[in-house]
């Protein structure tokens, strides 16, 4: 943590005014043009829909009978139906207002806003309490927000709206830097809010804040090991006795079979290319070269600014601390695996497989890759200052990279081996991620930080840091740029058929035929978004999983 | 699984799965081939009534046949020992539901489910039941509108619920929309169940052994079984049997349209006829591993309802 004393809210308005100002000019960046016409332009005709009618039906539903929340319109005659996707409770309060007022897709579109401008807002918070600098934040606030592998997720509020989990590392770090209870306390209800809101981008996150949460109690200069066993267990509790309540649905249906299977954590797995791959909406030139697109779940290029500026970091420890002659334990253990997964995926591409391959291959360099990084990030964050920061951050996006490679860690045709995912598949919450790239957006956001990290320890001076902060979030802002998204009419295909099924009497279900609206299962979402205004029992549906016995 | 918008399969599919009050033709988002077919399909179905015709999407109401306005009954149940039980029902959707609940073939006792977990006493079988029902075991059925009906095979007997007969090594079982009607577990023996014409109440159930009294009052429990009535036989390891009972056994057969001997030559079989009908309507399974058949319309599996037993 930086030692330099950070001015706090209301004293340092114009610190608080920057960043709101920046997050709201990144909001607009990215939206471009959906506000224009918030209330008719979404960005997507699937996913965006669904989750228009998972935030009205929570709202109706809250509003009407709370205590059959679960019990959502969709695929009748099977229960607890909200509980096939992500269920976005915690967000529905903010649509709630344009939901009840009529107007579903206004409502969705200002929770993408507050979404994406929390989020900005609560990375800016962290970074700013980990590099000591504003601008810094806000510099590394752009590059997550503006990262390939969250703006490629436009149509996935979901996962757009993880802004409790910045909050959450925020907080984890204050209370290891105080040893104060109450911040425990504090980042245990934004781990469960964050888990009302998105339980997938939970799931993702949540052993890397374990783990960077660990990692900073090793240092040993917050509370004693008594203090922490008691604060981490009443926080444990507490965060287990507020999520409890979304679990038992969703283990319900997990029981029921559904659940992903290590075949499609294969298929929408990344290899190291996708790391390289920019978003197919990036518009910056050289970004575009750069591209190699195979899909949604694939694209976490952090872009030159960021890479750079790690790189720079990393090169100026390595040259600081006189590497070649005195390399600490951990560097030497994470170099030292990187170097046998180097070889081992040289070896296997130029000779297929040999003897060498082999005996590569039997000792898992993937697996002591994962296990050198965890050392690395234990060892490395002792080091109370930024250098120790800044090589915790790299670890974590480290091992999310590996994490995201799923079970088999594949590069450039050739299986390396045994990937962490397997491992992490045992444990029933990842057994509900299908797109195990999603661990991409961890890289990300830690490469951000990392990147922020690394510019604080070399440019010391105030004055310095908010130049080159000032020009890297330009410059990062300006190779990312996504802008104008593409934007479609959410009512195109509306219909009066569906005030009109308001209007009929009874209460009984629906069917609306063709049951799987063509031309592929997505178009199905505009029964959906009819539904908002009659919100009768319907066979048809749309969700994350399917149930076995949906007619089509 | 996929069917023509609108075909009888498609809204007997519906109405046994997923019974819905309206459905919606979208016009726009169907191939104009499917469009003509799904709509001279609602023409002919009388179960389909046009209620609104709007530009591009037309609004049908779905009208159950008036002879299956009966009720269904699903059911659910488990073996239970002696003693009373302690049931907690809750509904898990937005719709009036009752409940029936009893024990083998006595009376019901009707329940209204409630929106939370609510728990019900309910008393133990009375001797006269745990004998009439071959075993105490408690069922419990949903009350809800009838949807379909099928004929038992070519004999154009209507079936309203699933009528499952199963012959396995040491086990025959008869069924009812997935509930035991009676189970017998002997390395050898006849299970026997006789329906109502509707093939669903069932008004009478027993076991048999191989020895000539236990073929004879086989043979009587069939002939005394009302012209129409839906009889199962499950049988195994009949294979051995001397002349006297082959006699009886031939005569069952020509009672409920069986022309073949009861049981084949063979381990395991099962048979679902009518009594009364004419020879060859019957439906038979025979294996020597295992024979199950079914008929009627396939039981929901899916509760409307939900029920724990509190440990």
């Amino acid at each position: 943590m930086n030692q330099q004393a950070l001015p706090t809210f209301p004293r340092d308005v114009r610190s608080w005014l920057v960043i709101a100002v920046a997050a709201l000019a990144t909001t607009l960046a990215t939206t471009y043009p959906i506000w224009l016409a918030p209330a008719d332009l979404i960005n997507d005709t699937g996913d965006v829909r669904l989750n228009t009618w998972t935030l009205s039906w929570v709202t109706h539903s809250l509003t009407q009978s709370p205590g059959e929340i679960w019990e959502a319109n969709i695929y009748f005659p099977h229960s607890e139906t909200l509980a096939l996707s992500e269920n976005l409770i915690a967000l529905a309060p903010i649509a709630a207002p344009f939901v009840a007022a009529g107007e579903p897709v206004l409502g969705y579109n200002v929770a993408l806003f507050f979404s994406i401008a929390a989020f900005f807002i609560t990375t800016c918070l962290f970074v700013r309490h980990l590099a000591g600098s504003t601008i810094l934040g806000v510099f590394a606030a752009t590059a997550a927000t503006f990262a390939p592998s969250r703006l490629d997720h436009l149509p996935q509020l979901q996962l757009l709206a993880s802004y409790w989990i910045p909050l959450c590392l925020f907080l984890v770090a204050k209370y290891a830097d105080t040893g104060r209870g109450r911040y425990a306390i504090a980042a245990a209800v934004a781990l469960a809010v964050q888990f009302w809101t998105g339980i997938q981008i939970t799931i993702i996150f949540a052993p890397f804040i374990a783990v960077f949460g660990l990692a900073l109690l090793l240092r040993g200069r917050g509370p004693s090991a008594g203090r922490v066993a008691m604060h981490t267990l009443v926080a444990g509790l507490l965060c287990v006795a507020l999520i409890l309540p979304a679990v038992r649905p969703y283990l319900r249906a997990s029981e029921a079979g559904m659940e992903r299977t290590l075949e499609e954590a294969r298929t929408f797995s990344t290899q190291p290319v996708n790391f390289l791959s920019p978003s197919e909406h990036q518009r910056a030139p050289h970004m575009r070269a750069l591209r190699n697109y195979r899909g949604t779940e694939a694209n976490h290029a952090a872009g030159f600014v960021v890479w750079t500026v790690v790189a720079f970091g990393v090169i100026a420890r390595l040259r600081r601390r006189g590497f070649a002659r005195r390399p600490s334990t951990g560097s030497a253990l994470m170099l030292g695996a990187l170097g046998l997964y180097v070889v081992s995926a040289l070896s296997a591409m130029l000779f297929g497989p040999n003897p060498v391959t082999g005996t590569l291959f039997h000792l898992q360099p993937a697996s002591l890759l994962f296990v050198s990084f965890i050392a690395w990030c234990l060892l490395g964050a002792r080091r109370d200052n930024d250098d120790g920061m800044f090589r915790l951050c790299l670890a974590l996006a480290g091992v999310a990279f590996l994490v995201s490679h799923g079970p088999d860690v594949r590069a450039w045709g050739s299986e390396l081996g045994t990937g962490p995912f397997q491992y992490l598949f045992e444990l029933k919450p990842f057994r509900s991620i299908r797109a195990v790239g999603r661990f991409g957006m961890v890289t990300s956001f830690f490469l951000a930080c990392a990147a922020a990290l690394a510019v604080a320890s070399s440019a010391q001076a105030p004055s310095r840091r908010r130049l080159v902060g000032v020009t890297l979030a330009l410059a990062v802002a300006g190779e990312l740029w996504v802008a104008p998204i593409t934007a479609y009419d959410a009512y195109a295909d509306d219909h009066p058929v569906y005030d009109e099924l308001a209007l009929l009497p009874g209460t009984g279900p629906i069917a609306h035929v063709p049951i799987m609206a063509p031309p592929f299962p997505a178009a199905s979402t505009q029964y959906l978004l009819g539904a908002t205004r009659h919100w009768r029992p319907m066979v048809n549906g749309y969700s994350g999983f399917i149930p076995p016995t949906y007619v089509t | 699984m996929t069917l023509p918008p609108l075909s009888a399969r498609f809204v007997d599919y519906l109405e046994i799965h997923a019974p819905v009050e309206y459905i919606v033709l979208h016009h726009d988002l169907l191939p104009s081939d499917s469009l003509e077919a799904a709509r001279a399909a609602a023409t002919n179905d009388p179960r389909l009534r046009l209620l609104r015709d709007l530009d591009g999407a037309s609004i049908f109401r779905v009208v159950p046949h008036p002879e299956n306005r009966r009720l269904v009954q699903r059911t659910y149940s488990w073996p239970q020992a002696r003693g009373g039980v302690q049931l907690e029902l809750r509904r898990t959707r937005n719709q009036a539901a009752e409940v029936e609940v009893g024990w083998g073939l006595s009376p019901a006792r009707r329940i209204a489910l409630p929106r939370r977990w609510t728990a019900f006493d309910i008393p133990p079988p009375a001797d006269a039941d745990r004998a009439a029902a071959g075993s105490a075991q408690l069922w419990i059925r949903t009350a809800a509108p009838d949807v379909h009906t099928a004929p038992l095979g070519t004999t154009e007997v209507p079936l309203s619920a699933e009528i499952l007969v199963d012959a396995q090594w040491r086990r025959m079982a008869i069924a009812i929309d997935d509930a035991w009607v009676s189970e017998h577990t002997a390395r050898v023996g006849l299970l026997v169940a006789i329906f109502g014409r509707d093939g669903r109440n069932v008004t009478a159930a027993r076991r048999f052994g191989t020895t000539l009294a236990d073929i004879a009052a086989f043979e009587g429990m069939v002939r005394e079984a009302a012209e129409g009535a839906v009889v199962a036989i499950a049988a195994t390891g009949l294979t051995r049997v001397d002349s006297g009972i082959s006699r009886r056994l031939a005569e069952v057969a020509e009672l409920i349209g069986v022309d073949t001997t009861v049981p084949l030559a063979l381990d395991r079989h099962t048979i679902l006829g009518v009594r009364g009908a004419v020879p060859g309507t019957a439906m038979q399974r025979a294996s020597d591993e295992r024979a199950a058949l079914r008929a009627g319309p396939p039981a929901r599996r899916l509760p409307e309802f939900q029920v724990r037993v509190p440990r």
